[in-house]
This record gives C-alpha cells, structure tokens and sequence, in this order.
C-alpha cells in the first residue's frame, strides 16, 4: 500500500502534497487501477495530520476521476493517469540533456542550471495552470 | 449545523486588567482549530469562558448553542478539556482515573478507553504521578476523548512534551478526529504542527482576536508583496497591508488581499503559516491594521467563513 | 460521586477512624475505672448537694479533665485538617479543572462532598457523645452537668460544637483556596466564636437567679449538686451588688464587723438550677447550628463564584 510523507517546510498545501504523491505513485506505476488506497485513519496513523485534509485531497482525486470510494468497501484507484510511462518520455529525456549540456558549455555551474530551470519551470508552470485552468 | 462555538463580544476582566476584550468567533464543527498567541494573550481565559469556569465579564459565549456556565447539564456532556500541564489526581491510578471518568460522565465509553491505553502501552495500575509527561498528558487526553464529547478544548497540551510525546499525542487526538468527526479547539504558543494539523486558525494576541478564518483562506489570501522601494499607501488603499518593511532599494509588504493582485510592479510570493501568524503577533498591543475604506464599506467585520 | 469522595479522602479518613479508635480504647478503660472509684468512693450526701468534703473526689476522677480538651481540640483539628483542604486542596492542584470539566456541575460536586463529609462528621461525633456521656457520668452526678469538665460533652452542644468546626473549615478553604491560611482561619474564627459563647453568653441564656444570705452565715446556702453557681458577692444598703469587697478590715475585727463596718448588708450568689440544663444546651447548640448554615451558604457561594 502507499505511504505518505509530509513536507512541513515545502510551502505546499498538505492536501495538495496528498494528491501529487497519489498521482505519482500512480505515474510510477506503484499504484494500478483497483488498487486500495489507505483509509483516513491509516493514513492518520502514519503521518499525523489533519483527517479532513486527507478526506479533501482524495475528495479532489474523486473529483478528477483518480478514485472512486466504495461506501463500506473503501476507496480504489479508477483510473490511471493519461498515457505515459517513464519510458515513453525518452524523446523529452534526451532533449534535457541536450540543454544541460548546453547549459555547462555556456560556462553556468550547478547552483546557476538548477535556479535557471527553477524560475523558468515556476514562470512556466503558472502560465500552463493558467491556460488550462 | 450549528458552530461548535460561538462567541459574542466575550471579555474578561481581573481587576483593571482585561485578559480577553472583545473577542467575536464562530468556529464551525468538524474543524481542528489552532489557537494561537504569546503568553498572556488570554487563549487560557478563552478556553475556561468556553468550558464554563470562568464567568464573562462581558459578552457571551456559547457550544453548540448552549451557555456552559448557565447550562451546564446540558454542554458539559458535549464538552471535552484537557487543562495546561494536564492535571491528574495524582495519588490515583490509570484504572482508578477510568473509574472517575465512568462515575463522573453518563456517556464515558470505558471500552474506548481500555482499548486507547492498551495500544498506548500506559500500565493500568501505575499511579499516574509516576508516569512520565507525555504519558499523563495521554492519559488526559484519553479521559476527555472517551467522554465522547463534540468539542474539545486543549491549553497548551504540547508545551511541556519531547518532540516524540508531542506526535504521539497529536496522533492519538487525530485518530479520535478521523474516528468520530470531533471539532477541536487546541491552543499552542508554538507554531510548528499547524498547517498540518489544523485547518482552521485563531490568532490571539494582547487579548484580542487578531484573526480568525480557515487556513486555506488564509493562505491564499495573504501574499507577501516585494517591490522597488516605495511607500505602501497604495496597496493600503486596496488590501490591508500586515507588515511592511524597507530597505534602500527594496519595500516587503505582507499583505490581506481584498481582491485581485495585479500590480506589474510587485512580485507576488506566498507566504507560510508561520510568517503570517509572526507578523500578525509581532505588532504591537494595540495596533490595529486600518481596514482600507472600500472594505470598511462592505463590511463591518472581518471573518473568513 | 460518592466513590470519589471517599477514593480521595480515604486515607484522611482511616487516620480518622483510627484516631477514634485510639480514644475510645482511652476513654473506655478509664472510664471503666472511674465507675469502679464510684462504686466505691462516694458518699451518699455528695450526691445531693454540694459538700466541700466531695471536693477530695476530684482527685479521683481527675482524669475527666480530659473531656474539655477532648470537646475543643478534636472537632477544631478536624476541622482544620479535613474540611479545610476539601477545596484548597482541590484548587492547589489545579484538579478542579478537570474535575468541574466533567459532566457534574459544580454545585452538585459540593453538595455530595458536604453531605458526605459532614454526615461522616456529625456521626462519629454521635456516637462518641454517647461513650463520653457513660465516660463522665460519674462527675456529672456528683458535680453536676454543668460543670465545666462534663457540659461540653454531655448532650447536643457537642455534635453542633463538631458541625461548627467543620463547617467553618470548608468556608475558610474555599475562602483562603490555600491549605494553610484556610488552617489557621479555621482555628482563630472557631476560638472567635466559641470562646465568647461559652464565657459570656452561656452563664446568661436565662437570668440567672439569685440567693441572699446573711453576713454572718459563713458558708452560703447548699445548692443541689446540679446547679451551677455563677458569681457572689456583697450587697449593701442601698441594693447595689458587687463581687469585690473595696473596703478595708483592722485586725481586731471579726469579719462581721468589719463587713458592716463598710456598709455590707448581706451576701448573695447567683447560679443557674440543675433544671435549665437542657434548655442551655439547646439554645447553645441552636447557636452554633445558626453560624454553621451560615458558613456552608458562605462556602456554597464562593465555590460557585470561584474564578
């Protein structure tokens, strides 16, 4: 079964951080459909955290059509996440390193390419949640 | 449903010292709320107003729609508490304790109880004074959670623990929450479990109610501003600035957002639990944020439902 | 409620019991002994009136001086060391925030807790009258029961004496709410109460009366045994009484002469008869009755305003 951890300092959302490691247990394949995801309370047991956090965040994976709670049964994955498997991402994997290497050349350090794609990837990604939402 | 607890303009006075003044809240049930303020902020005297021990100077306060000190037959049954530095009858047995809870309380659920200290390991016939902090302060908190009550109210239960006494406590009173949809009312002068914990802040400070609302409003509508150095007059005019501060180049604004952020000119940033409930307590007594005059005509209070 | 009552006080109340038991051992052989010196030493006319030759009696029931220490020291040591802690005891340790928090209210927590502690109270204090009664009775038929040895102990003032100390020790501990500040008031209003009774108002609950005899009669006129005498003196020729004699005598004077001499008239005493005895002891007991439903509606109170 999943286990869960929390992150205090990661300025996340704990029900939001709930919701991201279900989907990518899902993405990773650790979690298939019909699957059984912990009940509030087991999950209560292993991270102490807030029960109704725990209810929202998979009330939002039900609501995304993730999971599906059978009453008296329990709650169950529905469905995984559209297409990909890690393998399938080799095209995006390459290109990644094409631009690192790029990255090196034009003489940036480490700390200078991980605060480069940051910025980059958070500009980005609000821009996407914009456009999608 | 009705608030697990609804207080009206409550104030307490000792003497010529106001310990409470003024403090307005509606805590909707089902929430894990956090109280939270330095010492001396008056979140004791909240919580012995609410569980009928103390008497309002002014105001009133009410569970569940009943006044605890004019009817106490009826809210103490609903009513859980578990004072600072968990007092315990100390001469008195684990076993013995139960036997209190099951003589005292028409609803006490001895099983609960048996079956909590079991899985807490705590030995049923060592005298409670000589159980260790984290152990009385289980035992406490057992004793309140098998009266089965609808709220209940904890001062500081955490702050005399270890780190580990502390999660185990918190666990135990989380397992109870996801057992039985218990409200809680919790009151800490450290900052640190909140977010995960609770979803549902007060802030107490120099005795009155700085802020009260759900945690996730609070965070989404507080953001921390960062700009070129200028004067704050003009987001004060539109959001409640908490905090500002300046340096040659750069002004750092925490603000309460009224409505959208949309200024080019300032970078917008979240802000941590921890950093708004600091700025909020590191005003001083007294200070009060002047509410920016479109808000002030839309509504008289504050809250965040 | 009932089971915690005694789960929390049960060990004062075995020192208690135990204590009892320590006294009613003491009380009871020697008590067996001073009936046995009665069968034996008295005399017919001690038991009449009061003879001065009844006075070597005294020696043999000495033991009976006992009974006023007895009567003042243990209700007051129950008092201040039971009753008072009922409360400070409770609010010293903070436990009162978790015992008010159950699902009692606080007025019932003190009502059973007054209930039982003073039924326990006013018991035991029953039940040892009774053995003191058998204890000194003795003394009482040849000295009377309103010597001052046996009144304390012989009919209801003792109960009310014992109600009084508890009662004033719970209304000092929810006063004081410390353990001991809540001790010493318990004892200083106690004294403060009683001592005036008993020395000032007690001889007067009814007017006393009143037997004038002639200066020359050395010995006064025999009370019976039962009575209490109170005061004597001299009156003169004008009808005004005094206990002092302000004169003074030459030594050629017997003391008639001289007593005329300063214008004595005649002597008087003032007693109280054997037969208001009850009467006194229920109007003292009505009393202390009074000031301890006094002090439990004051203790009530305050434990409801406590903040």
């Amino acid at each position: 079964m999943i286990e869960f951890h929390l992150d205090n300092h990661s300025g996340v959302a704990p029900y939001l951080q709930i919701v991201q490691q279900v989907k990518q247990a899902l993405r990773l394949g650790l979690l298939e459909v019909g699957d059984q995801l912990p009940t509030v309370r087991e999950v209560v047991a292993q991270i102490t955290i807030n029960p109704n956090t725990v209810m929202k965040a998979y009330r939002e994976l039900e609501r995304e059509g993730q999971i599906e709670s059978r009453p008296g049964q329990g709650t169950f994955v529905q469905r995984t996440l559209a297409s990909t498997s890690l393998s399938s991402l080799a095209a995006q994997r390459r290109s990644l390193v094409r631009w690192l290497h790029s990255a090196y050349e034009a003489g940036l350090d480490n700390e200078s390419v991980l605060a480069l794609f940051l910025s980059t990837f958070q500009d980005t990604q609000k821009e996407h949640e914009e456009e999608t939402a | 449903m009705s608030n697990a607890l609804e207080t009206n303009k409550l104030s307490k006075r000792y003497g010529r010292t106001w310990a409470l003044q003024d403090c307005t809240l509606n805590l909707p049930a089902r929430r894990v709320a956090a109280l939270v303020g330095p010492n001396g902020a008056g979140k004791t005297t909240l919580l012995h107003l609410a569980v009928g021990l103390l008497e309002p100077t002014e105001g009133e306060v009410q569970v569940f729609g009943c006044s605890p000190l004019r009817q106490p037959t009826e809210a103490l049954p609903r009513l859980g508490f578990v004072a600072q530095d968990t007092p315990l009858y100390k001469g008195f047995t684990v076993a013995e304790m139960l036997t209190l809870g099951r003589k005292l309380n028409p609803s006490f659920d001895d099983a609960m109880a048996l079956a909590r200290m079991q899985k807490l390991g705590i030995p049923l016939e060592r005298r409670t004074g000589k159980l260790s902090g984290g152990q009385q302060a289980q035992v406490a908190l057992v004793l309140a959670l098998a009266k089965r009550p609808d709220l209940l109210l904890l001062d500081e239960p955490l702050s005399s623990l270890d780190p580990l006494a502390r999660r185990e406590f918190l666990r135990t009173l989380m397992d109870a929450v996801a057992e039985s949809g218990l409200t809680v009312l919790l009151s800490s002068h450290i900052i640190g479990d909140l977010e995960r914990v609770g979803d549902y802040l007060i802030i107490l400070s120099a005795s009155h109610v700085q802020l009260a609302g759900d945690i996730q409003e609070i965070a989404k509508t507080h953001k921390r501003l960062i700009g070129p150095r200028q004067d704050e007059a003009a987001v004060a005019s539109v959001h409640t600035v908490i905090e500002a501060s300046h340096t040659e180049r750069q002004t750092t604004l925490l603000v309460r957002a009224h409505g959208p952020l949309f200024d080019p000119s300032w970078e917008v940033q979240e802000v941590s639990m921890e950093d708004i409930v600091l700025a909020y307590l590191s005003q001083q007594a007294g200070d009060r944020w002047p509410m920016p005059p479109s808000v002030r005509e839309q509504n008289g209070r504050e809250v965040f439902k | 409620m009932t089971w915690l009552t005694w789960r929390q006080h049960r060990a004062e109340g075995l020192i208690v019991l135990v204590v009892l038991a320590v006294i009613g051992v003491f009380l009871l052989m020697t008590g067996l002994e001073m009936a046995n010196s009665f069968q034996q030493l008295v005399l017919s006319n001690c038991l009449i009136s009061k003879n001065s030759s009844c006075g070597e009696l005294e020696m043999a029931f000495r033991i009976v001086q006992a009974g006023p220490l007895l009567a003042l020291a243990l209700p007051l040591l129950l008092g201040a060391l039971v009753c008072a802690p009922l409360v400070t005891r409770e609010v010293e340790q903070r436990t009162h925030l978790l015992i008010w928090t159950q699902s009692i209210t606080r007025m019932r927590w003190l009502t059973v807790k007054l209930a039982l502690v003073l039924g326990a109270g006013l018991l035991a204090s029953g039940a040892l009258l009774a053995v003191l009664i058998w204890w000194h009775s003795p003394v009482a038929q040849i000295f009377g029961s309103f010597d001052a040895s046996v009144y304390d102990t012989s009919g209801p003032v003792w109960v009310a004496t014992a109600l009084l100390a508890l009662a004033l020790g719970i209304f000092a501990g929810a006063l004081t709410r410390r353990t001991v500040a809540a001790i010493f008031l318990t004892m200083v209003l106690f004294l403060a109460i009683r001592a005036p009774v008993e020395l000032l108002w007690r001889p007067n609950f009814e007017t006393p009366l009143t037997v004038t005899y002639a200066i020359d009669q050395q010995n006064p006129p025999a009370l019976s045994n039962q009575d209490w005498q109170l005061t004597s003196g001299f009156i003169d020729a004008q009808g005004n009484r005094s206990t002092d004699f302000r004169g003074s005598c030459t030594r050629d004077e017997t003391l008639t002469q001289c007593l005329q001499a300063n214008g004595v008239q005649a002597n008087y005493l003032t007693y109280q008869p054997g037969d208001r005895f009850w009467t006194f002891q229920w109007i003292e007991t009505g009393i202390y009755v009074v000031f301890s439903v006094l002090a439990l509606f004051a203790a009530v109170w305050l434990v409801r305003r406590l903040n």
